[in-house]
């Protein structure tokens, strides 16, 4: 019972301070510059390994693909299989979940950091709105750079596609690029970046708001990153079943209205 | 100058301040005694408005800032400057731009005039040529007085600090108790100092209040406090008296 | 590239002194409980929540392919099974186990460095690596073991109820299609890939946590390197499974 309030308590705090962030971007929004550093420091330090996990992503559906789709005797539509399946599902999951790892426990230990070590004070004690100063470039870069770094993860999960078609099933690589868009249609890819853009949104919000609300010396620096990981895995998830299930809606929505 | 009526916090069930009713003299440095976690550090964030009271009243400058939102107790922050307990230096700036965080903030000035102000404020604290460094790349101890500066540099009416010497050695410890009290000769200000620290409070406070379990137990000049029949002053005092046995120059200090 | 090596080096020492550890020493025999039921009761319902919802998404997109290049969507049940059983329930259970019990250890024996706990243990005589890490190694082994057959069959049995309720096949007809695919083996190769990532994660989590740098700033960045570092291990390691356990269909 206790950790139904719980949840509904941090919840309903995390859509509070979700307002806080956009009524501060709205009236009274943060430097530029500010911004550009922080999608230049998320995306450099985050890069090599969303791209080994893209990369490995892609692999993995590839040789998954490959044994079933040779029972169906299908094995000439193995790219395009291959890359939709990554795109539109696992590929955008697996990668958010290296990103909640990478991107949010980082911010979530730094926003900690900052606040156990009453830098979060002194910036209000010397006349600044941390939310301003601190939240906003991180919040607004968190989502460029995350949905920047998503993109970037499904095109190595094509490329290592490509890699694992060549060696495991001996399908050569044009052929593989050629089948991609036959069965990769724009919807699919629409899917897959809206996808990205919610896990981005999702992301930048737990992990300010997590690493914000951090009490307790160094121990609490530890709780906030580790609730930070589960809360963000579990949201992204269910966002993830939120967008197929929205997406779904809108695309017959589109085809009643156009065919 | 700072006064607190019947000032009441809580976190939860918990109650930390149980009606603090406290008055402050401008020019005056009074020092806030007590053992950890009776809520000294809490009545100083109160002060400037990083904490909210859930009672009580609290007068700045003929001021009640106990309601004020926000964006109002900017204006409170200019003029009652605090000091971290931790130096919380902003790691990604330098020294220089650290200093100058605040004045950029607060008011409207041209680069010369900060420069000129970041300057004094370091002068101020005997610190020369680390303008470019980073918080990480010097000491501690350093980084306190870097901190202080960072505050008096605002020039503020009051002086917040929350257990400057906790965790410096005692050279360190000696040089920050002189800066704080030189800092209010000759700047003027009235400066509120939490700590641990009885025999620096006995030798540079014009008054001291001693805090227990949410309330004050007792106050007075550091003569009328030698005298006290409190059982936790007494208790202080015993401690006091053991190190100002071993340095005489302390008592030299608390005489003149 | 010399730190780098250096690394290596180090974390394959841990390895080392951990196997010897594993075998020559006695095993903490109550911790070790303790430690399974906080990895495995207490993330079950994260896992199962999480598990549920990504069989949803599995079996709509399963039928949305289907549609796409056979025009019907009778094998979902079956293909849908496959992936969830080949992939998504071992990889899934591991990243939670990651964030939830990998990150814990990390910040918990990162604490425990910075609060000289740790040099406290061996001050004592006690070798933290027989305190600390193999009650949790074997713990984490055991109950991701445990998860991952736990989520593969709420995450079928979600995929059910969903593929009876989107897609109208009623669960007999499910399971016809099930039996045509799976094997037993599927179950055990997930189970095996399991063990190998129960295996990563408190290794690695337990290597950051040893060299956390004192200050609240160590605690996180142990923290985050070790939930970052184990989630591209569990990646890489389930490539490498896959691609090998595919010679064995």
């Amino acid at each position: 019972m206790k950790a139904i309030f719980f949840f509904f308590d941090d919840f309903g705090s995390s859509i509070i301070f979700l307002k806080d962030i956009l009524k501060t971007m709205i009236f009274r929004p943060c430097s530029r510059r500010l911004v550009f550093e922080q999608i230049w420091q998320v995306t450099i330090q985050s890069l090599p390994t969303t791209a080994m996990a893209g990369f490995f992503v892609g692999a993995i559906m590839t040789v998954q693909f490959a044994m079933q789709v040779s029972e169906f005797g299908a094995l000439p539509y193995l790219g395009g299989l291959a890359t939709s399946g990554t795109i539109r599902e696992i590929g955008p999951l697996l990668i958010a979940f290296m990103l909640s790892g990478k991107v949010g426990a980082y911010t979530s230990a730094e926003l900690g950091t900052m606040r156990v070590t009453e830098q979060i004070d002194a910036i209000r004690c010397l006349g600044a709105d941390p939310i301003q100063e601190i939240i906003l470039p991180r919040f607004i870069g968190i989502i460029i750079s995350s949905f920047f770094l998503l993109t970037i993860g499904l095109i190595m999960s094509v490329v290592g596609g490509v890699i694992l078609g060549y060696f495991f099933s001996g399908i050569n690589p044009e052929e593989y690029v050629r089948h991609i868009p036959t069965i990769l249609a724009w919807p699919s890819l629409l899917s897959g970046l809206i996808k990205c853009l919610t896990f981005a949104v999702v992301l930048a919000t737990i992990c300010t708001y997590k690493g914000y609300f951090t009490t307790g010396g160094a121990k609490g620096v530890g709780r906030s990153v580790v609730s930070t990981a589960v809360t963000t895995m579990m949201s992204i998830v269910v966002a993830d079943w939120g967008t197929s299930f929205v997406g779904e809606i809108i695309i017959n929505m589109c085809k009643d209205y156009f065919l | 100058m700072l006064e607190y009526r019947n000032l009441v916090k809580k976190f939860g069930e918990r109650t930390i301040l149980k009606g603090i009713n406290l008055k402050i003299n401008q020019g005056e440095i009074v020092f806030i005694l007590g053992t950890s976690g009776t809520g000294k550090s809490v009545l100083l964030k109160n002060t400037v408005g990083l904490l909210k009271p859930d009672a009580g009243e609290i007068w700045i400058d003929g001021e009640e800032v106990a309601g004020f939102s926000e964006f109002e107790f900017l204006k409170i922050r200019k003029k009652c400057g605090m000091v971290f307990q931790h130096p919380a230096l902003f790691d990604s700036l330098t020294i220089y731009e650290n200093i100058a965080f605040g004045l950029r903030k607060h008011f409207s000035l041209s680069e010369s005039e900060i420069s000129s102000r970041v300057n004094r404020a370091l002068k101020l604290v005997n610190i020369h040529d680390i303008n470019d460094k980073r918080p990480a790349e010097i000491s501690y101890g350093m980084q306190k007085r870097v901190s202080l500066a960072r505050t008096v540099a605002l020039e503020p009416k009051v002086l917040l600090f929350d257990e400057p010497t906790t965790g410096l050695d005692p050279v360190t410890t000696n040089a920050i108790n002189e800066l704080i009290k030189d800092l209010s000769r000759t700047l003027k200000t009235t400066s509120l100092v939490v700590s641990h620290d009885m025999p620096c409070a006995l030798s540079i406070a014009d008054r001291i209040v001693v805090f227990d379990q949410g309330q004050i137990v007792d106050q007075g000049t550091p003569q009328e406090l030698l005298n006290s029949k409190v059982k936790l002053v007494q208790e202080f005092l015993a401690e006091a008296k053991e190190m100002l046995d071993h340095d005489s120059n302390v008592i030299r200090g608390t005489t003149s | 590239m010399t730190t780098i090596y250096r690394d290596v080096y180090s974390f394959l020492e841990l390895v080392k002194k951990t196997v010897m550890s594993l075998f020559l020493k006695p095993l903490r025999v109550k911790e070790t409980f303790q430690q399974l039921y906080f990895v495995a009761n207490g993330s079950l319902w994260i896992i199962v929540f999480c598990v549920c919802f990504a069989a949803v998404v599995t079996i709509l997109e399963s039928s949305f392919h289907m549609k796409l290049v056979i025009q019907n969507d009778s094998m979902v049940p079956g293909f849908a099974s496959l992936l969830i059983l080949r992939e998504l329930g071992a990889v899934v259970t591991a990243l939670l186990l990651t964030s939830r019990v990998g990150a814990g250890i990390a910040a918990e024996v990162g604490s425990m460095k910075v609060t000289e706990q740790i040099d406290a243990l061996r001050m004592l005589g006690i070798d933290p690596i027989q305190f600390l890490l193999i009650p949790r190694l074997i713990a984490t082994t055991l109950g991701c073991m445990i998860l991952c057959v736990v989520a593969n069959l709420i995450c079928i049995f979600a995929a059910m109820i969903i593929s009876d309720q989107v897609l109208g096949y009623t669960p007999s007809m499910f399971l016809t299609a099930m039996n045509r695919f799976v094997q037993f083996r599927d179950l055990i190769f997930s189970v095996v890939k399991a063990m190998f990532f129960g295996m990563t994660i408190p290794m690695i989590s337990c290597f950051f946590g040893f060299r956390c740098k004192s200050g609240a700033d160590g605690v996180g960045s142990a923290t985050t390197q070790s939930v970052v570092f184990a989630s591209i291990s569990i990646i890489f390691l389930d490539f490498i499974l896959s691609y090998t356990f595919s010679y064995f269909y």
